[in-house]
């Protein structure tokens, strides 16, 4: 019995598939039938599930979907036919959990569909462990609390482009791990109010683009958080970071030229730093103007911190022109 | 038909790092073929590592689910895998020649296997493999691909058609 049929001499990954007598792939169990479906990107297994019945009852079992607006076929009325592929799948999804659900709907000049609220609802109805939205939207707030209320969450990402964020009265994220913020606007809220404290699982925070314009004082406390990056200063404008001491628990931080900078205006700051080590950090990566003031501040902190063991110090002057060291110790 | 050496008792042995490995079991298919194989290659299957140490009588352990021919490809990828010094890029590399020689319905049987004993890494990489004639390929492709019979009526297969038109867009073409 011949098994392969080579296409050419080139190498084996290029072999095609080869299927004699009946169909044996569908005798499989229905597990194995979902578990090799979510091998597929979600438009591929779309494609698998219209060839017979079984695939399309497995499709309605499918844990993984991402919708990626780019990875769409290009055709007349694009922006119809996707938002019309999400609503049909959400329409037909069995009451089966939904581990990942994405919406990526990026970037906005080039993507006409706005992520729709009732999407969001359906993944946190079906117990979505991770939940990526990216593109546009429209009436927020809703969106907001309903998920910042969502228990099962463990990775959440949320690249909305101008979403007018209003920090939830109540937050419901036991399992939170991973947090990743863009483009939001964050309006006035109340400004000793510490934003991250009730997120007791997060190790992870990001923050990019983000606008804090109207902040006096941003606090983050997270007692297990391992890793924070906050990047575009700019936008911190008049606002003090404050980091909470539990902050110092994470071994690895990334900040802009802010953190140095603001330290540096502390009135007294080695006597406010006198009784504080950080034992847990090893890495850390800061951007500072070489000014004398700078330096001091950064071998003050520096001295405080008896385990660190990488340090990256970005010279940052004029005109973002960068000067980079990185010294072991 | 499955790969496998006699040994001078004309037990089945399957070839490589036999001789280093002292402890050894055998494994017993459906159709009543013994292999031997080290505890350590067994290990990697949870299930048999499960039953290893429930002590099954006379170090034979019944797999009635798994034919002879199967559980030989089977055991020829836990041989690599439990192999010492093979660096991951040469597992790769084997996992990557040992499959793409299969037809579907042998690459189903490993994967049934994978399930039944729970080899994780082999379970994953089956279902790779068989994804791989499926992406971005038209559903005329995967039907006639994997033998898969529409049992849809005609008049559910025009509406799907016409409804999922995007469905048909944007595949390689079916010559490929």
């Amino acid at each position: 019995m011949v098994i392969i049929e080579d296409e050419s001499s080139s190498s084996n990954r290029h072999r095609r598939l080869v299927v004699r007598g009946t169909d044996r792939l569908s005798t499989l169990p229905q597990h194995m039938l979902t578990e090799i479906l979510s091998h597929l990107s979600t438009i591929d297994a779309a494609r698998v599930s219209f060839s017979s019945k079984i695939w399309m009852t497995t499709w309605r079992l499918l844990p993984n979907l991402v919708f990626d607006y780019s990875q769409f076929p290009a055709m007349v009325n694009k922006a119809h036919s996707f938002l019309r592929f999400i609503d049909w799948t959400i329409a037909h999804h069995d009451e089966s959990d939904v581990k990942i659900f994405e919406l990526q709907l990026g970037p906005t000049t080039y993507c006409e569909v706005s992520i729709k609220y009732q999407w969001v609802e359906f993944a946190i109805q079906h117990n979505v462990q991770k939940l990526v939205l990216h593109g546009r939207v429209c009436g927020t707030q809703n969106l907001v609390d309903s998920i910042f209320s969502c228990r099962s969450l463990v990775k959440l990402e949320l690249f909305v482009d101008e979403l007018v964020f209003s920090w939830p009265e109540t937050i419901q994220l036991p399992n939170l791990k991973k947090l990743k913020l863009k483009f939001l606007l964050l309006p006035e809220i109340i400004t000793n109010q510490d934003l991250f404290s009730n997120f007791p699982a997060l190790e992870k925070l990001s923050m990019f683009f983000c606008n804090f314009a109207f902040f006096n004082v941003l606090s983050i406390s997270s007692s297990r958080l391992t890793e924070f990056m906050i990047g575009s200063p700019n936008e911190l404008s008049q606002t003090i970071v404050k980091l909470s001491r539990e902050l110092f628990g994470t071994s690895y931080i990334t900040t802009g030229r802010w953190l140095i900078q603001y330290l540096s205006m502390v009135p007294d700051l080695p006597r406010q730093l006198a009784f504080v080590t950080y034992n847990y950090l090893l890495m850390l990566n800061v951007n500072l103007w070489p000014v004398a003031r700078h330096v001091k501040t950064l071998m003050l902190l520096v001295s405080k911190c008896p385990n660190l063991s990488v340090l990256s110090i970005n010279f940052v002057r004029h005109k973002e022109e960068l000067l980079i060291g990185e010294f072991g110790i | 038909m499955a790969p496998k050496n006699k040994n001078p008792n004309g037990e089945n042995v399957v070839p490589e790092v036999q001789q280093k490995k002292t402890q050894a079991l055998i494994l017993k298919s459906s159709d009543g073929e013994e292999f031997s194989i080290s505890k350590s290659a067994a290990g990697l299957s949870v299930a048999i590592k499960n039953m290893m140490e429930d002590d099954c009588a006379g170090g034979v352990i019944p797999l009635p689910l798994v034919d002879g021919g199967t559980l030989a490809r089977v055991i020829t990828y836990l041989n690599k895998h439990a192999e010492d010094g093979a660096s991951d890029e040469d597992k790769r590399k084997f996992d990557e020649e040992f499959l793409s020689g299969m037809e579907v319905d042998v690459l189903c049987d490993v994967a049934l296997a994978g399930n039944y004993l729970d080899i994780r890494g082999l379970f994953h990489d089956v279902c790779q493999r068989i994804v791989n004639g499926m992406k971005n390929k038209s559903v005329e492709w995967v039907r006639k691909t994997f033998r898969i019979e529409s049992d849809f009526t005609a008049e559910e297969e025009e509406q799907i058609k016409k409804e999922y038109a995007w469905a048909w867009e944007g595949v390689d073409s079916d010559a490929d």
